[in-house]
Formats: structure tokens, C-alpha cells, sequence
């Protein structure tokens, strides 16, 4: 049984995390900010990451893309396709950073550079990860924006970040992140600076991406609700460690650990059904 | 929203243009009338410097001894006088802000340079490197510059490339200071991280990313940094380090309209004044820059 889980697994395994851990040095010492983390994500598959604040659900994706800040290290592996993104230089992770692997972050407002035309910001990533012209990156561009939802416009193309709206720019960040046609997006928190009814616009985008276009996709939130609208495996995390993980509708409907029932009871009884 | 009135959003937004940061800055600074009439003087002095001296009939370094310490007249032709070797003075002046205007701008772009891609290396590497970049800019700073500037005119004797170098190493050290303070701010946003796990390269990042993010600060010293090197270079001049006979700046006239004051006023005062109002005038712009490219204060 154990091995022909296996089997299926490693058949369109797309990343497999193995043992990782996160430190920090900080003035009270080291701290440990991931314990041992197992994950594994398929082609086409959503995984959704669930956990309060500080559970080391950003960490983890962190530093398999290399985004921990300067006092932090980690160990362990993470193999993308055959390569492992953690002991790899920064050189060759460049090459699948924003090019297999697109990230998305938790507010739009800041995730844009603010005195470049939204239009440059689009064609630069496909220019330098695959040697596009400007016009070439450009159409490109139009084409990537019809994807998620925004109109295909010189308008939009030429106008500024702060000249949009908070949806339409983590539309924008997700069409940046789509430009090199990813097979991996992790998308941290992409909807908690956002407000319920764009929220859902988001997931829906996201909902397109995985189905429609069989992107791999991570959604960390703390938001239960995202997790299940969307996600078709969870993990849950708590302090660091994985507490529990398996398929969405066996761990919301039936929860093993005490964190996850506790996590599940917070939803308040108004709102399920 | 009907069909009609989604037709009519849709043309609305195709009479839209994106406003960049710098088209507001720049509508800021025009309503401010300080800065306006001090970018007008400047442009009309610089113009003046440039080309006056090919409409006068005096060469700047033609000597008369006809005409000594002649005070400024209509009649003939010295429109502000000559000097102690009956030299003509306006001739000389826009000769002289040729001069300092070229070396402010010179210095200051060549400290510029040096100090943004220093700055921006430290502040974004970080770590050791930094630490041991901003030592180096602290012994430099350390260093008394007057003594580099004579050493350095000593063993290559006084030439005027070499005024713009010494300037230059000295002032290129606060700009780094600035510019790698906010560097390590600017670092930490998040669109540097998403330049970052888009798989920028740093040299890219630095690039595109955090220079033009500077413009404001780096644009605002370079206004106030300008005033600054002419100030210098009139001092090293004022000291005899500085520009040679029959070249001449401001500092230089200033210099020599100070010894005879009392016999010929007009020495003193007409180079003074030119450079008081270009000095005014920049630093005029200056603020009015800092203003529109941040406008806290509103």
C-alpha cells in the first residue's frame, strides 16, 4: 500500500519538500521558525497551508525560494522537478524563480514598484527569465492580462500602481507571476488585504488557473474559508510544525488534531452550512 | 450599468492618462512661485555665461592700459567697469560662471555617480561589506580635505581637471552616507521582494528598482550639492588653489575684488552679486524639489 502511494506520487510529483527546518538568529538567540516540514505538491494539484500568525506557513515558502531575510537559514531539501531549490546558488534558483515558479504576496499595494507603468513591470520578467523583445513581452502582456480578468487595454498597460485598485493589482501580481508560464504559484495570503467580494474574484482566478490551465498552486491563509473554497489537500500548521494534512473535505469534516478542531470551531455557526 | 453608460465609462477611461509620480511633482513645483522664478534666473545666468561673451567686444583676457580701474560706464563700453589691468569685467564674469557653473556641475555628477552606485552596493549587500564600504567613507571623511587638495595640486601641479577630482572625492562621501541609508530602507519594501522571487538578478534590482526609487532624495542633493561645490571651488580659488590667471571664477574675482574694495567697489560687488543670486537660485529650486517630490508637509 505505502508503496504504491509512493508510486502515484513520484508519477507527477511537481515539488516534495523533505525535512525542513527554518532559523532565525535573533538577540534572544536561535529560534526555530519551521520543524521539520514534509510536503509534497502534484501537477495540477492546490495545497492549501492553514495556521495562525507565526506558524511558519510564510517560512517554509520562503526559504525554498530564497526570500528569508539575511538572519535567517534553513536546511533540508526541496526538490522542484529534479532540482533542489534549497542547496542550489542563487544563480541557478534565478533561473526557476518567476520562471517555473511564480509567488504572489500578501498585499498589492506595496508588491508593485511604484514609479514603473504597469505595462513595463509586466513585459520586464518575461524579457529577462525569456529573452522576449519589449514589444514581444509586451503582447505577451495583453494576452496574460485577458487571463485574469482585466480588460486588455492601452489604458491599464500604461497606467501607474497607484492608479489601480487593490484587486485589480494582486490581479496584476498574479499576471506578472503567470508571464512565464509557471508550473508552481505560491500565493501568500493573496486575499487578506482584500475585501470579501474581490476575494472571491481572486479565488476564482486562481479556481481557472489550476483547472483550467493545470497550474500547481499553494495557498497559505489563515482563512479557513479560502482554504476550502479552493484547495484540494490541506496542511495545518501550528508553532513551526505540520499538525495535520490530507484531503480538504477529510480534514474540515473530520478533524484528527486538537488544533485543527479548535481552528474549526472559530468559524462562527452563522456562517457554515 | 446599462450598455449605453458602460459605452460611455469606456471612452472616459481611453481619455485617461497615467499620472506618474514625477508629472505630479513637477505640477507641485510649478505652482510653487519661489522656485519657478529661481529656475528662470538660473537658466537666464547660465545662458548669459554661455554665450554673452560672444556678443561683447571685449576678449576676457585682452589687457588695456588705457583703461585702468575704470568704473562701470555706457560710454565705453564697459558696461561694469574694468579692472587693475584694465581687463573688462562683465567679459569676465560670464567668463568666470562658465566656469563655476561647469565645475558645480561637473563635481556634482561626478560625486553623484560615485556616491549612488557606492551607496546603493553598501546599503543593499549589506553585512560586511557594508560595514567595511562606510569605514572607508568615515577615514576619508576624516581626512582634513584642504591638505588632500594641496598635496594633490603639489604633486600634479594646479590644473583645473584636478580641481573638479578633488571636489569631487570630497563630496561624493555624504552622497553614499544618503543614498545607502535609503537603500537599506527601500530594501526591506515589498517590491523589492517580488523582484526578488520573480528572479531578478540584484544587479537588475539595483537597476530598475532602487535607483530610480532614489530620484527624489538624489535630485533634491544635487540641487543643494551644485551651490555647494561653487562655494568650494571659490574658497580653494579665494586661497590661490584654484583656477589660474588668465582663467578665472567667481571665486577668483570675488578674490581679487576684495583687495581693492575701497578704490574700485564694482570689483566686488558685480561678481558677488552674480554669484549670490545663482546660489539663491539653487537653493531656492532646491526646496521647491523637495517640496513637489515630497510633499509631507501638505
Amino acid at each position: 500500500m505505502q508503496s504504491i502511494q509512493k508510486n502515484i506520487k513520484n508519477s507527477n510529483l511537481l515539488l516534495e519538500v523533505n525535512n525542513l527546518n527554518v532559523f532565525f538568529d535573533t538577540a534572544d538567540g536561535k529560534i526555530q521558525a519551521v520543524k521539520d516540514v514534509n510536503l509534497f505538491i502534484n501537477k495540477g494539484e492546490c495545497l492549501g497551508i492553514v495556521g495562525e500568525s507565526g506558524s511558519g506557513k510564510t517560512q517554509t515558502f520562503f526559504s525554498i525560494t530564497g526570500l528569508l531575510s539575511s538572519n535567517g537559514y534553513c536546511n533540508g531539501s526541496a526538490i522542484f522537478k529534479d532540482f533542489d531549490l534549497i542547496s542550489a546558488s542563487e544563480d541557478k534558483k534565478r533561473e526557476y524563480l518567476g520562471k517555473s515558479i511564480g509567488f504572489i504576496f500578501q498585499d498589492p499595494m506595496t508588491s508593485l514598484t511604484p514609479h514603473m507603468k504597469i505595462g513595463e513591470q509586466l513585459s520586464e520578467i518575461a524579457t529577462f527569465h525569456d529573452n522576449l523583445s519589449k514589444s514581444e513581452a509586451l503582447k505577451r502582456a495583453l494576452n496574460v492580462l485577458d487571463i485574469v480578468k482585466l480588460p486588455k487595454s492601452r489604458n491599464l498597460i500604461n497606467s501607474y500602481p497607484h492608479e489601480l485598485s487593490g484587486g485589480m493589482k494582486q490581479r496584476i501580481m498574479i499576471a506578472i507571476s503567470l508571464m512565464c508560464s509557471p508550473e508552481l504559484i505560491i500565493a501568500d495570503e493573496p486575499t487578506t488585504a482584500l475585501d470579501v467580494t474581490t476575494q472571491s474574484e481572486i479565488l476564482n482566478i486562481f479556481n481557472d488557473l489550476q483547472k483550467g490551465m493545470g497550474i500547481s498552486i499553494v495557498l497559505i491563509s489563515h482563512n479557513i474559508g479560502v482554504i476550502a473554497e479552493t484547495s484540494d489537500r490541506v496542511m495545518v500548521m501550528k508553532g513551526g510544525k505540520v499538525v495535520e494534512k490530507g484531503s480538504t473535505f477529510d480534514v474540515l469534516t473530520s478533524p484528527k488534531d486538537e488544533y485543527t478542531k479548535h481552528l474549526l470551531s472559530c468559524i462562527p455557526p452563522w456562517l457554515e452550512g | 450599468m446599462n450598455k449605453q453608460e458602460n459605452i460611455k465609462a469606456i471612452e472616459i477611461s481611453k481619455t485617461l492618462k497615467g499620472r506618474s509620480l514625477w508629472v505630479d511633482a513637477r505640477r507641485r513645483l510649478f505652482l510653487n512661485k519661489a522656485a519657478v522664478i529661481s529656475l528662470f534666473t538660473l537658466i537666464i545666468i547660465s545662458i548669459v555665461s554661455v554665450f554673452g561673451p560672444f556678443f561683447l567686444q571685449y576678449n576676457f583676457s585682452d589687457t588695456d592700459w588705457g583703461s585702468i580701474y575704470q568704473p562701470p560706464s555706457f560710454e565705453t563700453g564697459h558696461y561694469l567697469g574694468t579692472d587693475g589691468n584694465g581687463r573688462d569685467l562683465l567679459v569676465r564674469i560670464l567668463h568666470g560662471g562658465r566656469l563655476s557653473l561647469s565645475i558645480g556641475l561637473i563635481a556634482t555628477f561626478v560625486s553623484v555617480f560615485i556616491g549612488v552606485l557606492y551607496g546603493t552596493i553598501a546599503g543593499f549587500f549589506g553585512g560586511k561589506l557594508d560595514i567595511f564600504m562606510m569605514r572607508i567613507v568615515e577615514i576619508l571623511y576624516a581626512m582634513p580635505y584642504l591638505i588632500f587638495v594641496i598635496i594633490l595640486m603639489v604633486v600634479f601641479g594646479r590644473n583645473i581637471y584636478f580641481l573638479f577630482i578633488a571636489i569631487g572625492a570630497v563630496e561624493w562621501l555624504t552622497m553614499a552616507r544618503i543614498v545607502r541609508g535609503q537603500t537599506i530602507s527601500l530594501k526591506e519594501k515589498e517590491f523589492i521582494e517580488t523582484s526578488k522571487a520573480l528572479g531578478q538578478s540584484n544587479t537588475l534590482i539595483i537597476v530598475k528598482h532602487i535607483i530610480p526609487n532614489l530620484a527624489g532624495p538624489i535630485i533634491v542633493y544635487i540641487t543643494l550639492m551644485v551651490p555647494s561645490v561653487i562655494i568650494l571651488e571659490s574658497f580653494l580659488s579665494f586661497l590661490g588653489l584654484g583656477v589660474q590667471e588668465p582663467l578665472t571664477s567667481w571665486g577668483v574675482l570675488i578674490s581679487e575684488g576684495s583687495r581693492e574694495m575701497e578704490t574700485a567697489w564694482w570689483l566686488l560687488i558685480f561678481p558677488g552679486s552674480f554669484m549670490v543670486i545663482t546660489l539663491a537660485s539653487l537653493n531656492f529650486i532646491g526646496d521647491g524639489l523637495r517640496d513637489a517630490i515630497d510633499p509631507k508637509e501638505y
